[in-house]
């Protein structure tokens, strides 16, 4: 993707912040839920919220762990990890598109 | 070992190497938004030998590195990535470039302690990462440039951060956020 089309993408972020996928009536306890959450940041120290981060780091990196055992049940140890790595590599490459360019090895 | 235990592995085989780095990207943005998970962890580093070629021997027993470079089209940053050899997880290694606004988010970054591993980590400011993703501006860059900006509300210092949006032409997605951020307390 030419790094134009990344303007593009971004200027939906408008619609992605105004929650517009989700249904209206719920929009007044999203902005509660969002106020709450960036009070509660506010109140953190940058380390308590860093380590914070971590532990949900820890916790995705579980869950989507489990997605590829429930996916592929008789998978070892290693081709769990190999099939878990190709789905973040497939995301890495769509960020990467317009910021990033492989070069030569 | 878990994600936020590599990190930790990543940040002593630097501090053992004597290699100058400082945590980058949505980590180093952690410190100053609404938390979130990630799913790599980003490393600015100064290559210097003998430093280098230590800390890729002293992360050889974890740590794979990919052979592919990869360059950041707007400052030609070199990007190198480690590959955990048992979980998915990777590090993006960033070679400080000459770029002039990455120049100036090194020389502000500050020492701060690592509370889930006891341990300090050289750090860009709130100001720096705030630059940073408002010029990537991808769609998760500009949502956590929001969360940076509705966190830290009036401790930013603008004039810093209005200087640099300026120079790289993203003064207009900087106001955009600021006007759309609605009274928190």
């Amino acid at each position: 993707m030419p790094f134009d089309a990344w303007q593009m993408v971004a200027a939906d972020y408008d619609q992605a912040m105004k929650f517009s996928q989700s249904p209206i009536e719920l929009h007044p306890l999203m902005d509660v839920i969002r106020r709450d959450r960036v009070i509660k940041a506010r109140r953190q120290t940058p380390e308590e919220r860093f380590a914070e981060a971590m532990e949900m780091t820890d916790f995705a990196f579980e869950v989507m762990a489990s997605s590829v055992k429930d996916s592929y049940p008789d998978a070892d140890a290693q081709t769990a990890t190999g099939i878990l790595r190709k789905r973040l590599k497939r995301l890495r490459t769509r960020e990467d598109q317009g910021i990033f360019v492989p070069v030569g090895r | 070992m878990k994600q936020s235990e590599l990190v930790a592995f990543i940040l002593e085989a630097a501090d053992r190497a004597g290699v100058s780095c400082m945590v980058g990207g949505s980590v180093a943005c952690m410190n100053y938004m609404i938390p979130r998970a990630t799913k790599d962890f980003d490393l600015v580093i100064q290559v210097q030998e003998p430093q280098f070629t230590a800390f890729l021997k002293e992360v050889d027993a974890q740590f794979e590195l990919d052979p592919q470079v990869y360059v950041e089209t707007l400052t030609g940053t070199k990007r190198y990535i480690l590959e955990h050899r048992k979980t998915a997880f990777d590090v993006e290694l960033f070679i400080l470039s000459s770029d002039p606004h990455h120049l100036s988010m090194w020389s502000r970054k500050r020492l701060r302690r690592q509370v889930f591993c006891t341990r300090d980590a050289w750090t860009p400011t709130a100001e720096d990462m705030v630059i940073q993703k408002l010029r990537w501006a991808r769609p998760q860059d500009l949502v956590d440039a929001d969360s940076m900006i509705v966190v830290q509300g009036d401790e930013l210092d603008w004039p810093y951060i209005e200087h640099w949006c300026d120079l790289h032409g993203t003064r207009e997605r900087l106001e955009k956020i600021r006007a759309e951020i609605p009274p928190i307390e």
